[in-house]
């Protein structure tokens, strides 16, 4: 794993044995940035305390019993969410012990992989490749967690990302689609507001409101922090934005195909999206640079990228970013390199690989 | 798709009426793809449309002709190249094409030319 901070900070956790750098999968930061859960492609969650720029492992999470997909750090219940190949959910609650399992059936027939906390931490999505997406929630009466599948997709889903009200959760996936549902859930959550207009009930769960066709897999999705854009990556290497709730109204408009503004890229295709504000955007991906896109009167274009392909010695620049955000990537290190020196060709960049997660951490 | 087959063929006139100019030219070859077509000879007519306006630009304008295009004009050139490497004629050119729209456009016009959909 390795991670940039304004003063151009880079840690490498290297694997014991091999003495390369851990391949990550996936990984969540908690509230505050003082411990990150990561997975290194494998079954296995290592939950690290991050101090003073020095990674010292806490605990290893073993349940799953293939690999991890997805975990994702809820900040306020302090709960770890993760999702696996194994077709299993677990939900990870702190204790005095340690970090204990309690696992979600998902009644998926293949492999999960994408979970997210809603906003309100009260239930989850993950995502499959049996083509379909899984809302939990806790049910209180029978002490467990409680799977409601949505179908709808006509391959494998990878992303999902929750609307700010959490009523409203779109997912994207290889059929080329993003698809909106209707996500509350009967006594989890308030009734809920009308996003779209009295016409549009989001009453019942897993309603298809619309969806927009893509050419190739939409590989991940995010909608802004208030929850008025929604943007997404796809495999050709573009980058869409679509209004969902224009500026200064509280209704939303259900996304069509026409209003999605596409920006075409020369790089090769991003692996993640995220939003930095509502107007800024970073992407990164198999280019192993991360690039930002900002908007300006509902015009989105991209600010450039992150790293300047220069020596490694060179911090990176920190202008497109703003103060308040650090930004953390994990990168797949190069499956090439011969004894113990490591990869013998190395990339310009700072990441050896392609880019597969990003997060930010706004304590820092 | 005999719809399609006299667009092609408006499309070639156009582009042998106005070779004079590659610029034009290349632009006309480029409007219109059959994205629709259901049948292969249908799609090579269309490329070999194409490749008459690629080789009559003189080499070294090659870069100018491209500065020229537009972004979705690169990606379809993209898909035409593709598809036109794919006979046995002018492919020395056609690479050389392939090369300076690879520099101009980037790798992420390769990725938009080899998805499934929307082929050419």
């Amino acid at each position: 794993m390795s991670f940039e901070s304004a003063d151009g900070f880079r840690l490498l956790k290297l694997d014991d044995t091999t003495k390369r750098p851990l391949a990550i999968s996936c990984h969540a930061w908690n509230k505050d940035g003082t411990l990150l859960a990561f997975s290194p492609m494998n079954h296995e969650i290592h939950i690290v305390k991050y101090a003073d720029g020095v990674l010292s492992p806490v605990e290893v999470l073993r349940a799953h019993e293939q690999k991890v997909m997805g975990i994702d750090w809820a900040p306020g219940s302090d709960r770890i969410v993760s999702c696996s190949e194994d077709r299993n959910a677990y939900v990870w609650n702190r204790d005095s012990d340690g970090w204990k399992p309690t696992l979600v059936i998902l009644q998926f027939q293949r492999s999960a992989t994408y979970v997210k906390w809603s906003n309100s931490e009260k239930k989850f999505a993950v995502a499959s490749g049996a083509k379909c997406v899984a809302i939990c929630y806790y049910e209180e009466e029978n002490n467990w967690w409680v799977s409601k599948i949505i179908e709808g997709f006509d391959s494998t889903v990878l992303t999902l990302a929750w609307h700010q009200s959490d009523c409203v959760l779109a997912a994207g996936s290889s059929d080329g689609s993003v698809q909106l549902f209707s996500a509350a859930c009967k006594g989890v959550d308030k009734k809920p507001a009308p996003l779209f207009g009295p016409e549009v009930s989001l009453a019942k769960l897993g309603i298809k409101l619309c969806e927009i066709k893509t050419g190739s897999w939409v590989v991940d999705m995010a909608f802004s922090p208030s929850g008025s854009v929604l943007a997404y990556v796809t495999h050709d290497s573009c980058v869409h934005f679509i209004t969902v709730i224009p500026a200064g109204k509280s209704e939303g408009i259900l996304p069509t195909q026409e209003r999605v503004q596409t920006i075409r890229t020369s790089d090769l295709p991003h692996r993640r999206i995220l939003f930095l504000s509502n107007d800024r955007v970073v992407v990164a991906g198999h280019d192993c640079i991360p690039a930002i896109f900002s908007c300006t009167q509902d015009t989105w274009s991209s600010q450039g990228k992150l790293d300047d392909s220069k020596s490694k010695k060179q911090s990176a620049s920190t202008s497109a970013r703003s103060a308040a955000f650090r930004k953390f990537e994990m990168a797949m290190p190069q499956s090439a390199g011969e004894g113990d020196a490591g990869p013998i060709d190395t990339l310009p960049t700072r990441h050896q690989n392609c880019i597969t997660g990003l997060a930010t951490c706004a304590a820092w | 798709e005999n719809e399609l087959l006299k667009k092609i063929a408006e499309r070639d006139k156009a582009v042998v009426s106005l070779l004079s100019n590659p610029t034009e030219a290349l632009k006309a070859a480029l409007t219109d793809p059959p994205y629709a077509a259901t049948s292969d000879a249908t799609r090579k007519l269309s490329a070999k449309v194409v490749i008459k306006a690629i080789c009559a630009v003189p080499e070294k304008d090659v870069p100018a002709v491209l500065e020229a295009l537009s972004e979705l004009e690169h990606d379809i050139l993209m898909k035409y190249i593709y598809r036109a490497l794919e006979g046995t004629e002018s492919n020395a050119q056609l690479l050389r094409w392939h090369g300076a729209l690879t520099e101009k456009a980037g790798l992420g016009c390769i990725m938009r030319a080899l998805q499934p959909t929307n082929r050419l």
